[in-house]
């Protein structure tokens, strides 16, 4: 391997000139060292006696293998052994050996050079060592800018250009890149999720409040508080749908729950609302009247139903009207009722049973829950024959066929009918004319006897009221006074019984000491004040107004249909 | 006298921060929305100001604390201010934030205000902290005068190594090049890189010392009880068994030798700690600052897209 090795004795810094000697070898393998023996000798402690040895590689390229265990450095990297490539440099201890570019038929040239750094051979610790923060090249500034433009350019521009351009907006939407979604305050009303992230829909200009056309659009069936006309308040009129309804608040975060959104008007009506007879409520607790029930009753002369609301404090007025006669302790005795199958003990639940939907009961059913008890048979004699249910005027069909099938039939035991009657026929004996003229005049009288009997003494009187009239033909007749419950009790509040099924009913209804159907049951406000309490409830069911209460309620105006100012 | 900025004219910035978080709480538990508490009730929007403002504010004093001579207030009592409002901050944006937390912009601009808060009061603790302790790490010498002492000592080390022989030279040789100080922003703050450097430079030393036994040529040397550089972990220990031993057999010269240079390189090794811990406090008193500014201009960014966004959907 020929090769040329030039020492460098000095430079001036100045004019640039270089003193320097050459030596040239023609040997396969060339020893670095600080032995005198070496090839290239290094003359400085940081060199060890045999440090390396450079001889010809595989790839006609020279190599570099080192002898001592210190290795030596080739561009910055600690090695122990390297290929050669001109330019390279090779530190070993405070010498530099630069590779130059092969030429005038040398293999290598190495360009050998002490380095006058400090006395020490670890003197450039200093240097290459990073010890700040900032020789990391870890900068705050430029972190700074990167973070704000990022910040800035993914949540800001990005969404609005989505909003600006909705086809950029809909790509957004699919993708992980924040769209306007990342706006998104919170979760929606459950209901409005079927909005999802089309956030138009609601919010369709930018920068404007949500109007209420845009809550109408799907919520056109929503009624109105109260007659605008005659509650003409700017809070009925001109309020958003939003300014009570702000969605973005979880699930069933849209519904004002504060004691404000009714105590606000309804504190003190008489000043708020002059002309409009409503009583002074705010808090369950604190301020509310006394219930008000509905309690129905039927003008025969207008034909029609008459709704009266009376407080419940009026004990005199509490009277239920139904034409019922159902006295509720009777059935409901502990020691139970006498019944076809033996003694029964009722219970409420033997004839109220909640609807499907929980809030109300099913309507009584005489056949279902009264019958098996209070039978409808008439004829002593006869324990299946029965009238039937609810129709008078069939009732009397009944008993005067019946009555007739028997007297022509004979052999009917009552020592005040004729002979004819009372009379066992053979089979196959036919009546003579006369026999059945008078077995029949016995029939006429007889059923309207039993009818008087049952409808007045015996059967539907039991139930039900009843008057004797005068048919057309100046027979007797009798007509049942229709039985009307009581149906809705409460038309200005909101009650469910399934919400309250881990009571019992007797919690609420003293049906046990009831003997008359005149008894009003539905319990009055202190009972429920045993649970419940306003605004600062203490160890009681927190209820605000919305509790019972329901805001949109006249049923005549929807919301939208008003607006001063759209 | 030197006053911290935490006591400043007796707690004044405490106070008045302690008297906005009282009236926020206050605000907050009195205030009843007609919806979920949130930032967009009438509490939600004032503290959503407050907060706000306070953010720009407290960014301000990056452009402040560079402007010694301007304004009447002293760089001391902005920054005094700047620590107590700023943890006021955190109380007054939670509050504004109604406790509703979601996977969006808002949470992002929040989480970077917390961050950025915790990052100022990991600040607080490291100034508290580390400036006593890099006063008795250094023992009342500069970084360059340790860097010196090293050179010295490894001069020192390498002059013996070299009289004792060509292979304890090249493995001194070899410690040298190897020794590192500082490097990355992990290496500077964890020093577990330096562990892992400081073994090697252990086991070197057991391999110099077993290297050592052959050259006293003493006779009885190959049956001695010689530990291998992996058997005990102990290598410290090791070396000086190896020491005593040596110490028995002739050459006492180098024997001698051998002895100071390990004492040497037992001398490095110590001030080689000394000075990555030094470092390493310097690092942490610095790198919360590195989370502290760029991230506040992260926030910047956040609350300012925050308070577009929500007006952009009103």
């Amino acid at each position: 391997m020929r090769t040329l090795v030039r020492y460098i004795k000095s430079k001036n810094s100045n004019t640039g000139a270089i003193v320097y000697h050459d030596e040239r070898f023609d040997i396969d393998r060339i020893t670095v060292g600080r032995a005198t023996q070496s090839d290239i000798g290094l003359n400085d402690l940081s060199v060890s006696l045999n440090h390396a040895a450079i001889s010809m590689g595989k790839g006609k390229k020279p190599v570099i293998k080192a002898i001592s265990v210190s290795g030596f450095q080739v561009n910055g990297r600690l090695l122990k052994t390297a290929d050669l490539q001109p330019g390279d440099v090779i530190e070993v201890g405070r010498w530099t050996l630069k590779v130059e570019k092969p030429a005038d038929g040398f293999e290598l040239i190495l360009v050998v050079e002490k380095q006058g750094k400090g006395g020490s051979p670890s003197a450039d610790l200093r240097e290459k060592s990073k010890t700040t923060i900032e020789e990391t090249g870890l900068g705050k500034r430029s972190w700074s800018w990167i973070l704000f433009v990022a910040v800035m350019v993914l949540f800001l521009i990005v969404p609005a250009v989505g909003v600006m351009v909705p086809s950029v907006g809909k790509l957004l939407r699919a993708s992980p890149v924040p769209s306007d979604g990342s706006w998104d305050s919170g979760t929606l009303a459950l209901a409005h999720h079927i909005i999802g992230d089309q956030c138009e829909q609601c919010h369709e200009k930018p920068f404007r409040m949500v109007r209420d056309h845009a809550c109408i659009e799907c919520h056109k069936s929503t009624m109105a508080h109260a007659d605008p006309d005659f509650y003409s308040l700017d809070t009925l009129t001109r309020t958003r749908c939003a300014t009570c309804h702000k969605d973005h608040n979880g699930i069933d975060g849209m519904v004002r729950r504060d004691p404000g959104l009714c105590s606000n008007c309804h504190e003190d009506p008489d000043t708020t609302m002059p002309n409009a007879e409503l009583l002074p409520a705010e808090d369950f607790t604190d301020l509310h009247p006394q219930f008000r029930i509905t309690l129905t009753s039927y003008d025969d002369e207008k034909q029609e139903e008459v709704r009266e609301r009376v407080s419940m404090d009026d004990k005199d007025l509490m009277v239920e009207k139904s034409n019922l006669i159902f006295p509720h302790d009777k059935h409901l005795k502990p020691e139970g009722i006498d019944s076809p199958s033996g003694t029964r003990q009722l219970s409420c639940v033997s004839c109220h049973k909640p609807e499907p939907g929980g809030a109300r009961m099913e309507p009584i059913n005489m056949v279902k829950h009264c019958k098996e008890c209070h039978s409808l048979t008439f004829e002593i004699d006869d324990a299946v024959r029965e009238v039937p249910h609810g129709k008078t005027r069939e009732v009397l069909f009944v008993l005067e066929e019946y009555y007739a099938k028997r007297a022509l039939e004979g052999g009917y035991i009552d020592n005040s009918a004729p002979e004819v009657v009372r009379k066992r026929r053979r089979p196959g004996e036919r009546l003579s004319k006369d026999e059945r003229r008078e077995a029949l005049e016995w029939a006429s009288q007889k059923y309207l006897e039993v009818g008087e009997e049952i409808f007045r003494f015996r059967v539907c009187n039991v139930c039900h009221k009843v008057n004797k009239t005068e048919r057309e033909d100046g027979l007797p007749s009798w007509e049942v006074v229709p039985v009307r419950l009581n149906q809705h009790w409460m038309r200005k509040a909101v009650f469910s019984h399934r919400s309250h099924e881990t009571m019992t009913c007797e919690d609420c209804h003293d049906a046990n000491k009831s003997d008359t159907s005149a008894d009003v049951l539905i319990p009055a406000i202190d009972n429920c004040r045993q649970c419940h309490a306003g605004e600062d409830a203490h160890n009681q069911v927190e209820s605000p107004c919305i509790e019972c209460h329901k805001f949109h309620i006249q049923d005549e105006f929807r919301m939208g249909a008003i607006k001063a100012d759209e | 006298m030197h006053q911290s900025f935490l006591v400043y004219k007796g707690f004044r910035y405490l106070k008045v921060a302690l008297i906005l978080s009282a009236l926020s709480i206050f605000a907050y538990a009195v205030y009843i929305p007609t919806e979920p508490p949130n930032g967009g009730t009438w509490l939600g929007y004032t503290l959503g100001t407050i907060g706000a403002l306070l953010i720009l504010w407290l960014l301000w004093f990056g452009v402040r604390k560079r402007k010694f001579s301007r304004g009447s207030a002293t760089t001391q009592s902005w920054l005094s201010a700047h620590v107590y409002l700023g943890m006021a901050l955190l109380l007054v944006a939670t509050l504004h934030s109604g406790f509703q937390f979601a996977w969006n912009l808002h949470m992002l601009a929040y989480s970077l205000m917390v961050i950025v808060i915790a990052s100022g009061i990991f600040g607080i603790v490291a100034y508290a902290r580390y400036p006593s302790l890099i006063t008795a790490n250094r023992e009342s010498q500069t970084r360059e005068q340790m860097f010196e002492e090293i050179a010295n000592l490894d001069q020192a080390a390498v002059t013996l190594a070299a009289q004792i022989g060509d292979q304890a030279h090249q493995i001194i040789l070899r410690s040298i090049n190897r020794t590192k100080i500082g490097g990355s922003v992990w290496a500077q703050i964890s020093g577990k890189e330096q562990e892992k450097e400081d073994e090697m430079e252990e086991e070197q030393l057991v391999e110099l010392a077993t290297q050592m036994m052959p050259a006293i040529g003493s006779p009885n040397a190959p049956t001695m009880a010689m530990p291998s550089a992996n058997a005990d972990p102990d290598s410290e220990s090791t070396l000086f068994f190896v020491a005593q031993n040596l110490a028995g057999s002739h050459g006492q010269e180098r024997v001698q030798k051998l002895r100071d240079l390990l004492d040497i390189v037992r001398s490095k090794k110590m001030l080689v700690d000394r000075l990555r811990r030094d470092i390493r406090y310097h690092g942490l008193m610095q790198l919360w600052l590195y989370v502290h500014v760029p991230l506040s201009l992260a926030l910047l960014a956040a609350l300012t897209a925050h308070i577009i966004a929500v007006f952009f959907y009103w």
